[in-house]
């Protein structure tokens, strides 16, 4: 029996009927007795096949229109040309003669001519130049109050509306509405002075953290005598109150 | 306004010269909004659009080289705006250029059949620009429906004009071959019964 590369080396001859007949033989006696390179033969019968099947399939009609059609390639170069004024009067009657009898061309004529009028067509509102002047008033806004300061001020506003409505004390004092309204006045306040200049910003920019850490200071207190309230349990006197703890809202009004 | 008297207005403006800020948007806000229109999904957007854009020209007028293309630079200032309303529309599969009411504006828009076909057409273009790699969809926007010079072009692309129009050249031979392939799609019957040659 032939070794296995032996056999393996006339498996594509075999398949593609160009070995002899001892030689087509030798494989099938070999694969009678090796299942491993019988399998290998199936699968390599089984790929050759497969371009068999390949030769048989026709391309679609509408590919060899399209590839009749690609000449018509170089004739676009002069159609562009054309269209951006800068084509030679021989290829301009060249080109004219092209599209008279190429429908092809003569849609993509057609296409860019119309592109060219949609955009001739793309004319701004009237309304719309009276806002494109007015852009330079919001400039004008914008470099008094640079990007970043009204940033700050935001997340500043942010955490004061946080600790001032959330604040346990001004809960617990029932001045949940009053604080709410402290934090819309300093809202008001900061977009006042935003107007005015860049300079009060920043006063009023400390003014709010100064406001803030008042704040955080007073929730802080609080928390720090309520666990000085649980240590103390039992102690019915530790019990904070009202009156003791709760910083009045008007503390605030400083900022 | 000649490009001289441009110049002269851009300068002015840098002065703080409010008239001549007005003069300057009187005078570019038609190519502006071309650009803008070319660019964005839809007629409104565009509208914002180069609002947005004389915002930044504004607040970068002092950077502006004197001399130069006004024209390109405002594409180079307003590069980010306008790629990212363009890929805006192309995810939305819109165009400010479909819109009906710049369509109504094309000479013989009273005739329906011819208006319906334009349509028609002007979508192809838009599904075949869709297709096409953003650089060179971006080339075929600023020349042919911004209307934009090939100089122009360059100096906004910071490219040699002659790589400009071969660019240029293949973007269109890709457009116009898109549109080709889309209508020879649309020609062939779906599934009317086997193929003549058709393997079954």
């Amino acid at each position: 029996m032939s070794t296995c590369t032996d056999t393996r080396d006339l498996f594509a001859a075999v398949l593609e009927n160009e070995a002899s007949s001892t030689e087509i033989e030798q494989v099938r006696t070999h694969n009678d007795g090796c299942a491993e390179c019988a399998e290998l033969y199936e699968a390599l019968g089984m790929v050759i096949g497969a371009g068999d099947f390949l030769a048989d399939v026709e391309p679609p009609p509408h590919l060899g229109e399209e590839l009749a059609s690609s000449p018509c390639r170089r004739w676009l170069g002069l159609l562009y040309q054309a269209i951006d004024r800068e084509i030679s009067q021989s290829n301009l009657e060249r080109l004219l003669t092209h599209l008279g009898s190429c429908p092809s061309c003569r849609r993509v004529w057609h296409d860019v001519t119309l592109i060219h009028q949609v955009g001739d067509a793309m004319t701004p509102p009237n309304y719309l130049l009276q806002k494109c002047i007015k852009v330079r008033e919001t400039v004008a806004r914008i470099s008094i109050l640079p990007r970043r300061t009204a940033t700050a001020a935001a997340y500043i506003l942010a955490l004061l509306a946080s600790l001032v409505i959330g604040n346990p004390t001004i809960i617990a004092q029932d001045l949940h509405t009053v604080a709410t309204e402290k934090v819309a006045m300093a809202a008001t306040g900061v977009s006042e002075v935003a107007a005015d200049g860049r300079g009060e910003i920043r006063v009023a920019l400390w003014r709010a953290l100064n406001w803030g850490e008042q704040k955080v200071n007073s929730i802080r207190g609080f928390v720090q005598r309520l666990k000085d309230n649980d240590e103390n349990a039992g102690d019915a006197s530790a019990e904070p109150t009202a009156e003791t703890d709760a910083e009045p809202i008007q503390q605030g009004e400083n900022s | 306004m000649e490009m001289e008297e441009l110049e002269t207005t851009v300068e002015r403006c840098r002065e703080g010269d409010e008239d001549a800020w007005t003069a300057l948007v009187n005078t570019t806000l038609r190519p502006i909004f071309r650009l803008c229109a070319s660019y964005a999904p839809s007629a409104a957007e565009a509208e914002e659009l180069t609002q947005e854009i004389y915002l930044k020209l504004w607040e970068n007028l002092h950077r502006y080289n004197a001399g130069s293309n006004f024209m390109a630079w405002a594409w180079r200032v307003a590069k980010n705006l306008l790629i990212d309303s363009y890929r805006r529309g192309r995810r939305e599969r819109d165009a400010a250029w479909l819109d009906p009411e710049i369509l109504d504006r094309l000479p013989g828009s009273d005739n329906p059949h011819e208006q319906a076909e334009r349509r028609q057409r002007l979508g192809l273009i838009g599904v075949a620009l869709r297709q096409i790699d953003d650089e060179l969809a971006s080339l075929v926007l600023m020349r042919d429906f911004a209307g934009m010079s090939y100089q122009e072009i360059a100096e906004a692309l910071d490219l040699p004009l002659g790589t400009v129009k071969s660019r240029l050249n293949r973007a269109r031979m890709e457009l116009a071959t898109g549109v080709r392939r889309r209508l020879q799609i649309r020609a062939v019957p779906p599934a009317a019964g086997p193929a003549e040659g058709r393997v079954s």
